[in-house]
């Protein structure tokens, strides 16, 4: 899947995604900017902005639905088997951002080296959580624009993603 | 509780591939790395063998016109989609069986690579049976045939045998070897593959000749011995990983029938390896390992390997030298190997060259370990070493690897200095931890347990120190790039699972204005954190000035 296509899928997914989240309406996708250094009246609008010096691969805007103020869902995508330095890559920016939702979204899923890390609670707790939310992993099918529903990890969160 | 058979396939597909996780879920793996399988190419001329990895086969048989060229069509052959029809079976067959008996909940976590089955177990005592089953015990590395299962009936032996199948079973068309029969000259195996349990091969060839008569053809242990003979990987290629392998219990696929494989591809693999070994007709005959011949003479010494005192290895087998597989098996508990070693005049010289007869010991030792010694000396004079390092990136001024042995001296001195112990500092970036404790360190066994988790988790820092007194293990990543967020993300991993006392990031370069930008903005340094609050440092690497740490 080319790196073209991949992106395209994530676009059209976010829509759909936000579109399925009662209280949450969509804002604005960014694509791969320095956060801090992005010229975005809604980044502006959070008050630590000027501390996100870095680029996830997609950050998206939304709105809360219910008290009006703007939040946050970071996306980074890969090519390869999601691996460990994936995962950190995304919870260091998780850890400074707290984006309401966070994804890393793989061709792959995820390799299986990590894959007891993935399923044994102990393990992705201290991997994937933060601030009692979670990172969550999936990928999607190559032939269509869905979620392989059996990629994703944790298996709490499945539900978050029915389509 | 009940028994059932369901109880029993559960246990055997976890021995195969499974794991019991820390709430007591179970999960099960079901590889199928390659996404498509093919299945046996007769040659349309004659019926025999038809093998070849172009587009075009040829036949085995030297009588037939289509053995002269590669004119065989590939396309003969069957091809399966592992990944989709297994999948298939586990809903279709492996649930409802286990349902059958079982109550549980379900989840499944799907890749490319493998498809896990999770299972919530909604019975405690079945889950007490199955944790003290595998004695405690939480890994498919690790786990062992629990000896109460021989006393069980049939239907559950059985059982657990199915499930040993349908995990770490496999049935591949290249999996012959050849043996002449009425019809053909190649005979098909399948094997069991254990991946890192030592114990595992030889207790499943105890179970399955004490209860079903069933012998192994042989056993292909993931030794160095055994797998790099010639030090092939080891020296010549400077790949020593590929001295160790998943160990392979082969069997004849005549001697499974009575079995039951749920999964797809795999039951229909199987029936096309019987369907043409039948066809072939070997008149019935099993080969067996054990009824073979086990006479080692000087020129089947093979040559010392330095890996033998790998921590990978079983501890029993760990420094000794193999030069038959059979030697393994005795090693690792074969019952009848040991009877047959009491009935010889001396044990220990049956445990070199198995010979039951002959008694001088300290003579024969002498000249096997000397052969042996003397083949690994000729093998390494006559083609030299080249040192294999990880190609790492490089800029105008220094290397990656440039820094390594600097930062080694640093992090020892640092240690000292800091918490006043001596310590022993080891740069791992260019092999795993593993492979560099053992060459290494040959007499050394007061790292092993600690650099195991390490190594079962493949977590693998640049640099790592360990002081000698209260144990403290310390890491350090090196980059040659200015630091920002992105590069914290592999060493944060990597201490939040493994929770080292201290973990460095150290660059070549300032460490960038945005990373200090985040530091500074970011009070509470949360971002850093890994277990209990500890904290990530930041460094700056100079081969002049040394290493300058920011944030302690």
């Amino acid at each position: 899947m080319s790196d073209s296509i991949l992106e395209n899928k994530i676009k059209i997914w976010i829509k759909k995604f936000i579109s399925k989240q009662k209280n949450y309406k969509l804002i604005d996708i960014i694509q791969s900017e320095d956060l801090s250094k992005i010229n975005n009246d809604h980044i502006k609008n959070f008050e630590s902005y000027s501390s996100w010096c870095f680029t996830p691969d997609f950050t998206v805007i939304i709105q809360n639905t219910s008290n009006e103020k703007f939040e946050i869902m970071l996306i980074n995508r890969t090519h390869k088997s999601v691996g460990l330095r994936e995962i950190g890559e995304i919870m260091c920016f998780n850890r400074i951002i707290n984006p309401t939702f966070s994804f890393l979204i793989s061709n792959k899923g995820h390799s299986e080296e990590i894959s007891l890390f993935m399923i044994d609670d102990n393990f992705n707790k201290k991997l994937m959580n933060y601030n009692d939310k979670y990172l969550i992993i999936f990928a999607f099918n190559d032939d269509n624009k869905n979620i392989k529903k059996e990629s994703v990890i944790p298996f709490a969160c499945r539900k978050l993603l029915d389509e | 509780m009940k028994k059932t058979t369901s109880l029993f396939y559960l246990l055997g597909l976890i021995c195969g591939k499974g794991n019991i996780l820390s709430n007591k879920n179970l999960a099960i793996n079901f590889n199928h790395k390659d996404k498509y399988l093919e299945g046996i190419a007769h040659c349309p001329k004659c019926g025999w063998l038809a093998t070849g990895f172009s587009d075009l086969l040829k036949c085995k048989n030297s009588n037939c016109k289509n053995s002269k060229s590669n004119c065989i069509d590939r396309n003969v052959r069957k091809i399966f989609n592992q990944k989709e029809d297994a999948r298939k079976s586990i809903d279709e067959n492996i649930i409802p069986f286990l349902k059958k008996n079982l109550p549980f909940e379900h989840q499944i976590l799907s890749t490319d690579s493998t498809t896990i089955l999770i299972l919530d177990i909604r019975d405690q005592k079945i889950i007490e049976f199955v944790t003290n089953f595998f004695h405690e015990k939480t890994g498919f590395d690790n786990f062992d045939i629990n000896e109460d299962l021989n006393k069980e009936n049939n239907e559950f032996k059985t059982e657990f045998v199915n499930g040993l199948l349908d995990t770490c079973g496999f049935f591949n068309q290249g999996n012959w070897y050849p043996r002449t029969g009425k019809n053909g000259n190649t005979r098909m195996r399948v094997y069991l593959q254990i991946v890192r349990n030592w114990n595992l091969p030889i207790q499943i060839d105890n179970f399955l000749r004490d209860n079903f008569k069933i012998p192994t053809q042989t056993i292909r242990w993931g030794h160095p011995n055994i797998v790099d003979p010639s030090l092939d990987y080891f020296h010549h290629q400077q790949s020593p990983n590929g001295a160790f392998k998943e160990h392979q219990i082969k069997l004849l696929p005549e001697t499974l029938q009575n079995f039951k494989i749920r999964l797809e591809p795999k039951k229909t693999l199987f029936k096309e390896l019987l369907n043409h070994n039948q066809k072939v007709d070997f008149n019935n005959q099993v080969e067996d390992w054990l009824v073979a011949n086990r006479k080692i003479d000087q020129k089947n010494i093979k040559p010392h390997h330095p890996l033998n005192n790998d921590i990978r290895i079983s501890e029993k087998l760990r420094g000794k030298h193999i030069n038959a597989s059979w030697q393994i098996n005795l090693i690792m508990g074969c019952k009848n190997l040991y009877k047959e070693m009491l009935s010889s005049k001396n044990k220990s010289v049956y445990q070199i060259n198995g010979s039951k007869e002959e008694t001088n010991f300290h003579k024969i030792n002498e000249i096997f370990n000397q052969t042996a010694i003397k083949k690994f000396e000729q093998i390494i004079k006559t083609s030299p070493k080249k040192i294999k390092t990880k190609i790492k990136k490089k800029n105008k001024n220094i290397s990656e690897i440039d820094t390594y042995k600097p930062l080694t001296i640093w992090l020892k001195s640092y240690i000292k200095q800091k918490f006043n112990e001596d310590s022993d500092v080891f740069d791992t970036s260019s092999q795993t931890l593993a492979n560099y404790f053992s060459t290494n360190f040959k007499a050394s066994d007061k790292y092993r347990e600690k650099i195991k988790n390490l190594d079962d988790l493949n977590i693998r820092p640049d640099i790592i120190g360990i002081s000698k007194k209260s144990n403290k293990i310390f890491f350090i990543e090196s980059k040659i790039v200015s630091l920002g967020v992105k590069e914290l993300g592999q060493i944060w991993s990597y201490s939040v699972l493994a929770d080292p006392f201290q973990s460095f990031l150290i660059s070549t370069k300032e460490i960038s204005k945005s990373l200090l930008n985040v530091y500074a903005q970011n009070k509470d340094k949360k971002f850093l954190n890994f277990n209990k609050n500890k904290e990530i440092i930041f460094g700056q690497f100079n081969i002049n000035e040394g290493v300058k740490l920011f944030n302690v």
